[in-house]
């Protein structure tokens, strides 16, 4: 197997454009994804990139397919842990559902490359993240253990 | 990587024990799952999911370690595999707690690991929105349904919008002046403490129903026990309680009623409820929102037999 895979899929109480809202406008993503926001101006081939409160550029890549509010794609290196930086760069795929009064957010996370360092962090962050973004849709405070960026890291 | 099997973590703010209640009780289970979800307590005992009496998943507990460890076995009957293994783990994380399902031990062909993959998110998101308080008998499994009334041997459903204020709804619920305009001429008596008595008498004064106050949040939650007094056949029935739910919704308001049993009980014992909730709501809709009570709804008294 060449190919290392994240899959995640939860539903949500909210609509589709609140969904794609909280999941890339910094006002949102400071509250659930350890105090990081993106940038990026959403146009296929800008660059993309999430920055960590400290200044540091955390993970950068390229859009590769934009359709708001239904599905997103881009590419992700991370660039600030040395041996998940050479591995390159994989590849995310948000997409947004809508289900009765919920979203169905499918979200994969891939990389072409078998056991991924990356694919293997990310899988332990995805799940907490996600969480935090639907303890915020529906209850209007996100989890307070994902505000913010851990110390040291 | 195994891939074998299907992985799903979660983080839930609520506690160990109320995400190991959400897991085997059965009246949450049924709010999560839609369907008569059975958990044995002890290792050896049966696991089994059904949906009107009729039995889709089975297995047997490996696993009850409350509130740690939740392990059984699991066989979706439609498809002859062998069985997979299901197990959770729940780890308390600050104010969260970290839930972790593994399903695994399945055949390299199985046709259960899809369908599983599916349904497991539907399933823990729901819990996860119940467990945070987002709305009682929320599921993404509700969203699917059709209808404003289902039933099952455990419990009737029925649900309608009513354009009046949650607080109107709650007066109608609670006040002898309001149900004797919409419920077949019944009197409430209560003062709505948890553990008081809630009791309905008929016009002629008898005693026709007597419970006793289980939750009362006013305007948006109100659960009490049901007993039907001085019907024949109904002196020895398992646990009856009814739940109202009212919350907002948009302009109006969402009114949903849940009658639970501890055990499935017959068809013909139900039907009292199945018939009476969904006139009773329609009279005390035309009442609130038109200040006339639907007169013309008559209906049989229960029968045991």
């Amino acid at each position: 197997m060449n190919h290392d895979r994240f899959v995640y899929v939860t539903y949500i109480r909210t609509t589709p454009e609140k969904l794609w809202q909280a999941l890339f406008e910094p006002e949102f993503t400071r509250q659930y994804w350890a105090g990081t926001w993106q940038e990026s101006d959403w146009k296929v081939g800008s660059t993309w990139k999430i920055m960590i409160p400290d200044g540091r550029v955390g993970d950068s890549g390229e859009i590769i397919e934009i359709d708001p509010p239904r599905k997103l794609v881009h590419t992700w290196r991370n660039e600030f842990v040395p041996e998940m930086r050479e591995e390159g760069y994989s590849r995310i795929t948000y997409e947004l559902e809508p289900n009765g009064t919920s979203v169905k957010l499918t979200l994969t996370h891939e990389m072409d490359r078998p056991e991924s360092k990356l694919i293997g962090a990310v899988s332990q962050g995805w799940p907490a993240i996600l969480a935090s973004v639907k303890s915020l849709l529906e209850t209007g405070e996100s989890l307070a253990e994902t505000r913010d960026w851990p110390e040291g890291h | 990587m195994a891939d074998n099997r299907f992985v799903y973590i979660s983080y839930i703010k609520s506690t160990p024990e109320k995400v190991w209640e959400a897991l085997t009780d059965k009246a949450l289970l049924q709010r999560v799952w839609a369907s008569d979800v059975t958990v044995g307590t002890r290792p050896g005992e049966r696991f089994e999911i059904a949906t009107d009496g009729e039995v889709s998943d089975e297995g047997t507990i490996l696993m009850f370690d409350p509130p740690r460890t939740l392990s059984y076995t699991f066989r979706y009957l439609a498809y002859e595999e062998a069985e997979s293994r299901v197990t959770f783990t729940l780890e308390p994380n600050g104010d969260l707690v970290k839930l972790t399902l593994i399903h695994d031990q399945f055949a390299g062909d199985s046709k259960t690991l899809p369908g599983i993959s599916g349904g497991w998110p539907v399933i823990l998101s729901g819990l996860k929105s119940l467990l945070e308080g987002v709305a009682a008998d929320y599921s993404p499994a509700f969203e699917s349904m059709e209808g404003a009334e289902y039933h099952t041997p455990l419990k009737t459903f029925v649900r309608t919008y009513i354009a009046a204020p949650v607080e109107k709804v709650w007066e109608a619920l609670t006040s002898a002046e309001f149900t004797k305009v919409y419920f077949f001429g019944r009197t409430v008596e209560s003062d709505w403490q948890v553990g008081s008595t809630v009791k309905f008498f008929k016009e002629d004064g008898t005693l026709d129903v007597s419970g006793m106050v289980l939750k009362a949040e006013p305007p948006r939650l109100l659960s009490y026990t049901w007993k039907v007094e001085g019907v024949p056949g109904f002196e020895h029935l398992p646990d009856c309680w009814v739940t109202f739910e009212i919350d907002p919704y948009g302009d109006v308001t969402r009114l949903t009623l849940s009658e639970f049993h501890a055990e499935a009980l017959d068809e013909k014992l139900l039907e009292g409820g199945r018939q009476g909730w969904p006139a009773i709501f329609s009279s005390l809709k035309t009442y609130l929102e038109t200040g006339h009570p639907l007169g013309a709804i008559k209906l049989a008294p229960p029968q045991a037999s």
